[in-house]
């Protein structure tokens, strides 16, 4: 890998304390890298820490929590110590967010060209009037809306939800970012609406040269679109490597098990691997590997239960798990995907 | 094959007031013909919008047909007594999308489970025990409330209650489509294993078609309140005969990286 790091986050906590003082991590040193022009894949269920991370590697989080430990580097600039004004400058700017609701990024009352034509201005306030309407039609063009100078005078209610997610996109490529951030671009959309919300996306990045951190729960969209992928489990990163290892390789029973569960064309009228039991919630994490209580690996071991695994290199330095017995995971992954 | 759900040439169509020019007519069901077999599974596909929870609701009775009938287990019930068409319809029951939002987050799992019998005055404590150890839940959860249960044991609660009176149809409403990848197995399983041991035949409404494959022996897509194409599930999903199905079927991302364009050769 020779492209220039764009991206990189070191041992990135964030929680809350808790009425004693004590820290509650739900997301729990995280770290990963990404490169100019590639796409990252967060991947993980609902409470793993996905969207946390990149809420605090934007200066996002939630009221309440607050980052515990790490740093989050952007071209070399500490995003976490950075005055909120800087910090601004760069958000919309360099770097851009796709949400999944795309009602939630734009202004119900307001025209959508006139959102567009603010996030051209917020960055380049001088520009002449002409111009900013000029950028925003080629935007809509870009991210294909059909008549995109009579839609700009509408209002979201009046877009479907594909084109609203479209004119979220339009905005974010606005300012040319480096690098974009999506977290479930196409979850609340219909599939056929999916394939071509992703399709705009590529193409966006294509025509902009800017990487990617995609946030999913959906491998079949991760193994369409990432160049590397991080799996996260119960806030923390359990498996990390290129698309090509990981899904032909699992090195973590967690990723073995959701490839197994994957329901499939082959396995059509047979069961799939389920993975027992639910995620334990952040305060009721087990002291050593928090997958320990649902893993079916039969190398496991007591080690499991009382160690806390740290991620580390499995099969080469490109692709790192976080499992005692990763050596031991590629005859299970084989057997629960069979 | 015996029938237990029968649609034939259903129209369900909304009048809506608009502008100043009168009403306009949408016809959400547009001359829908759907037959359910004993035992079978029937995955009904279709995107937003596209008349599937109109359809639903028509079966259930809450919705009142312009023409064309819903017949339940051979009975028409269209016509049907109120008496007699609640009698038949406790033979179909609807298991929900959203496992969070369909159940009362005060009743205790007990109460929910038994409602419908209590309903039907057929309550005793032992059947709820048999019916949540039937989707894999112990005797000792009857105490505790929704809040307490994660997604997918909130679904199996939901599948408790809907089996509570021993109906021959399930009507799953995107079933597994709120719950967490790691325990959408789990549930699709589940449903399987019941189907096997109570014999239930499924009405399965999604827009997953991977799910969809799974588990419908038969598919049939809808579009704009019309069903485009029915058949075989491997007929629909290897040789589509509609464009539309064929469209539903290109949008799928392929869980393998190395099936995409451009992709290295397999190691």
């Amino acid at each position: 890998m020779t492209t220039p790091v764009l991206l990189r986050v070191d041992d990135l906590s964030v929680g809350y304390r808790d009425a004693d003082g004590a820290e509650v991590r739900l997301v729990d040193g995280v770290g990963f890298t990404v490169h100019e022009g590639r796409v990252l894949c967060l991947v993980g269920e609902s409470g793993s820490g996905k969207s946390l991370t990149m809420a605090a590697v934007l200066g996002l989080l939630p009221e309440g929590l607050e980052v515990l430990s790490g740093t989050v580097r952007f071209r070399g600039q500490d995003l976490l110590t950075l005055p909120e004004r800087e910090l601004r400058a760069l958000r919309g700017n360099e770097l851009a967010m796709v949400f999944q609701d795309p009602m939630t990024a734009l202004n119900p009352v307001k025209r959508v060209g006139a959102q567009i034509a603010r996030a051209v201005r917020a960055h380049h306030p001088r520009t002449p009037r002409a111009q900013v309407l000029a950028r925003v039609e080629e935007l809509l063009t870009e991210v294909g809306v059909p008549d995109p100078a009579e839609r700009a005078r509408s209002y979201p209610h009046q877009w479907s939800g594909g084109m609203r997610q479209r004119a979220v996109i339009a905005m974010a490529m606005a300012n040319r970012p480096a690098l974009l951030i999506a977290d479930e671009p196409t979850t609340a959309l219909d599939v056929t609406i999916q394939a071509q919300i992703m399709d705009v996306l590529a193409d966006a990045r294509a025509t902009s040269g800017a990487a990617m951190v995609l946030i999913t729960h959906d491998l079949g969209l991760v193994a369409q679109v990432a160049d590397e992928i991080c799996i996260m489990y119960a806030g923390r990163i359990v498996e990390r490597g290129t698309v090509w290892t990981v899904f032909d390789e699992a090195r973590h029973p967690y990723t073995a098990g959701l490839l197994g569960s994957l329901l499939s064309a082959e396995r059509a009228g047979s069961r799939a691997y389920a993975i027992p039991g639910s995620p334990p919630a952040p305060t009721r994490r087990p002291p050593g590997c928090a997958f320990a209580t649902r893993c079916e690996l039969p190398a496991r071991s007591e080690l499991c239960g009382t160690t806390r695994p740290e991620l580390r290199p499995a099969a080469d330095v490109t692709h790192e798990s976080a499992c005692h017995h990763a050596d031991r995971t590629l005859e299970f992954a084989r057997a629960v995907t069979a | 094959m015996s029938a237990v759900l029968e649609i034939d040439d259903l129209h369900v169509r909304f009048t809506s007031r608009r502008g100043l020019r009168g009403r306009s007519v949408v016809h959400a069901v547009d001359g829908v013909s759907l037959t359910l077999g004993r035992g079978e599974t029937l995955g009904l596909v279709g995107e937003s919008g596209c008349g599937k929870s109109t359809l639903v609701r028509t079966v259930f009775g809450l919705n009142t047909p312009a023409s064309g009938s819903v017949s339940i287990l051979g009975q028409r019930m269209q016509g049907l007594a109120p008496a007699a068409r609640r009698k038949v319809l406790s033979s179909v029951q609807l298991v929900f999308q959203d496992p969070y939002s369909s159940l009362d987050p005060r009743m205790r799992v007990h109460d929910i489970v038994a409602e419908p019998l209590r309903i039907a005055g057929r309550y005793a404590p032992e059947r709820v025990v048999e019916l949540l150890a039937e989707v894999g839940l112990d005797a000792d959860v009857q105490q505790r409330r929704p809040a307490q249960f994660s997604g997918g044991q909130r679904q199996r609660i939901g599948i408790a209650r809907a089996l509570a009176l021993r109906p021959e149809i399930l009507v799953l409403d995107e079933p597994v489509s709120a719950l967490d990848v790691s325990v959408q197995a789990q549930v699709v399983n589940l449903l399987m294993d019941l189907q096997e041991r109570l014999g239930l035949s499924y009405l399965f409404i999604a827009h997953d078609l991977a799910v969809v494959r799974h588990l419908s022996d038969r598919v049939a897509v809808m579009r704009q309140g019309r069903i485009v194409e029915t058949g075989d599930r491997d007929q629909i999903f290897d040789a589509p005969r509609h464009p539309y199905t064929a469209s539903l079927l290109a949008s799928i991302p392929h869980p393998d990286p190395y099936l995409r364009p451009g992709a290295p050769p397999r190691p």
